[in-house]
């Protein structure tokens, strides 16, 4: 032994018959001390992530694993969280119907939607649906239903859940009865409104969206008068957000006489549309008391200058 | 002699937004009357409320401290005198307000007292979010929360009326175990269709408490439960959580066995 070895301890030197078993084994150039091997694979675990192409450092896992001296009680926190006091059981929670966001969609069908608009709509409502499921929460809390006027007035699509929502098969034809497709679209909310009563199922304010590219062909019967009224009474008792879209050569005022909320949009731009209305109901879905929404304005709308 | 522990958690919708926990929770032990007691207030500030955590804090130690200071035994206390005392918390909330140059709604918040002596018990509330008690091994709710027709309204302090139609209970009989709770936790302590408590979510809880030695070491699991994923997986509103167990002996548990 000349004493200038790597890791040579200090201290007086000891003769082979004082030194352990366990030095006589390896060379002590190379294995200082018992902690040896143990250095030498830690470097080498620690070089591992930078050898696999990681510039800096190595996971939380590595890092608990190497520093031995704190892992004995990493292992321990670990296992104390297995046995917390309030541990899952498979009925710890109640199992309450999610709160419920109801939204109908009065859409115009009408002959002069035929063709590109119609396609567009149509697309549309896919995009609705596939935004609104790809949420968790939205998914199961948004309940779409679909009434379409062109000649009648037709629900397409009556109250589910996103999970079961099938966009309807659209058809273009006839005239524009606007204020009948209304009250039958506040008919259907207020059915379901019983429905969540009935069932104790709490609800956000409903959300009724009406798009037309024309003007309401029946705005000299009555029911286009109780239409507006009944709209303009659920906006003010606040009872519903209503919202009016405009394509084209939609009357705009017709519309205005419906309610503030009225737009129009440029183009056919429906899809944008229905990613802003996904987005809005989102918001509103997961809202929680006294909350206010500060949504953003709907895509696309042309401003009068 | 009762065992508490309570946490208050930001949601995660609040983490997300970096949004402060709005909820506030208190208890204090002391004499009301002589008589050793365990008072507790929870308030949940409104979301719409920009200042409302400070509003929650405020309401909480005002309720508090006028409680722990009344000279009015707890077998006397009725609904005019609980009304007093969140008339003070709404009185000193104003104040505050206008202290700060502010709105009073910007310190919008619901408000949850109990009082729980030896004999009797008090619980009144303003808003959402409940009380609920043990009553000869029945879990019962004290109160209910109070929802507006739609899912996100409710009732706030500073509400028109809302001292007035603030709700109260009275016990005259010894209770083994209470807890309130905010909204965050309503849905899943509560089952909202049967207006019922949904008892396995506090059993394990009650059981726990009446077996640790102190307050404090239930608290970690408390808090480490109420940030768990299976919780915000239900609700991603703020949680607050207090539990209560009757501890220890005397003439009252002996009768309550």
């Amino acid at each position: 032994m000349d004493g200038v070895g790597w890791g040579q301890r200090k201290g007086p030197e000891k003769s082979i018959a004082q030194r352990s078993d366990k030095h006589h084994r390896c060379d002590q150039r190379l294995w200082p001390d018992y902690r040896g091997p143990w250095l030498a694979l830690r470097y080498l675990v620690n070089r591992l992530p930078a050898w696999f192409g990681r510039s800096a450092g190595h996971g939380p896992l590595l890092d608990k694993l190497v520093n031995g001296r704190h892992s004995a009680r990493n292992w321990r926190r670990i296992l104390d969280m297995e046995q917390t006091p309030f541990g899952p059981t498979s009925d710890e929670f109640a199992p309450n119907p999610q709160q419920r966001c109801a939204t109908v969609l009065l859409l115009d069908v009408s002959g002069s939607m035929q063709g590109q608009p119609l396609a567009e709509l149509q697309a549309g409502l896919n995009v609705l649906r596939d935004e609104l499921y790809a949420d968790d929460l939205v998914r199961k809390r948004v309940e779409i239903a679909v009434v379409t006027f062109g000649g009648t007035v037709d629900i397409v699509h009556n109250f589910t859940g996103v999970e079961y929502f099938q966009s309807p098969a659209l058809v273009a034809k006839g005239d524009t009865p606007m204020g009948q497709a209304i009250l039958m679209g506040l008919s259907l909310l207020n059915e379901r409104k019983k429905e969540y009563h009935r069932n104790g199922i709490l609800y956000f304010r409903p959300w009724v969206f009406l798009l037309t590219d024309g003007a309401p062909t029946d705005t000299q019967t009555p029911e286009w008068t109780q239409a507006v009224s009944m709209v303009r009474q659920g906006e003010t008792d606040k009872k519903f957000i209503f919202h009016g879209f405009g394509v084209q050569d939609a009357d705009m005022s017709r519309l205005a006489e419906l309610s503030q909320r009225h737009y129009k949009l440029t183009g056919f731009k429906f899809r944008e549309l229905f990613k802003w209305l996904s987005n809005s109901l989102g918001a509103v879905s997961r809202s929680t008391p006294g909350t206010k929404l500060l949504l953003p304005p709907p895509p696309y709308i042309e401003i009068e200058t | 002699m009762w065992r508490v522990a309570g946490a208050s958690i930001a949601g995660t919708s609040h983490q997300r937004s970096s949004v402060p926990c709005q909820d506030y929770l208190e208890f204090l032990r002391c004499e009301i009357a002589g008589e050793p007691a365990l008072v507790a207030a929870i308030a949940d500030g409104a979301g719409s409320a920009a200042l409302s955590h400070v509003g929650a804090k405020e309401v909480v130690k005002a309720l508090v401290s006028a409680v722990g200071a009344a000279n009015c035994a707890v077998a006397e206390v009725n609904f005019a005198a609980s009304q007093s005392w969140f008339r003070n918390a709404l009185v000193h909330l104003q104040e505050s307000a206008a202290r700060e140059k502010l709105e009073t709604r910007d310190m919008d918040c619901t408000a949850l007292l109990a009082i729980l002596a030896e004999r009797h018990a008090v619980f009144a509330q303003i808003g959402d979010g409940a009380w609920i008690a043990d009553a000869n091994g029945i879990l019962e709710p004290m109160t209910w929360p109070y929802k507006g027709e739609f899912a996100n309204e409710t009732k706030f302090l500073t509400s028109p009326g809302a001292i007035d139609s603030m709700q109260f209970r009275k016990c005259e009989q010894p209770l083994t175990a209470v807890a309130g709770f905010t909204d965050g936790i309503e849905t899943l302590a509560l089952n909202m269709v049967t207006k019922t408590v949904h008892a396995p979510f506090f059993t394990r809880m009650f059981g726990e408490l009446e077996k640790c030695e102190d307050d404090t070491s239930l608290l970690s699991p408390l808090i480490s439960f109420l940030s768990s994923d299976r919780v915000n997986e239900r609700t991603d509103d703020d949680k607050t959580l207090v539990v209560a167990r009757r501890v220890g002996t005397g003439q009252i548990r002996d009768e309550l066995a």
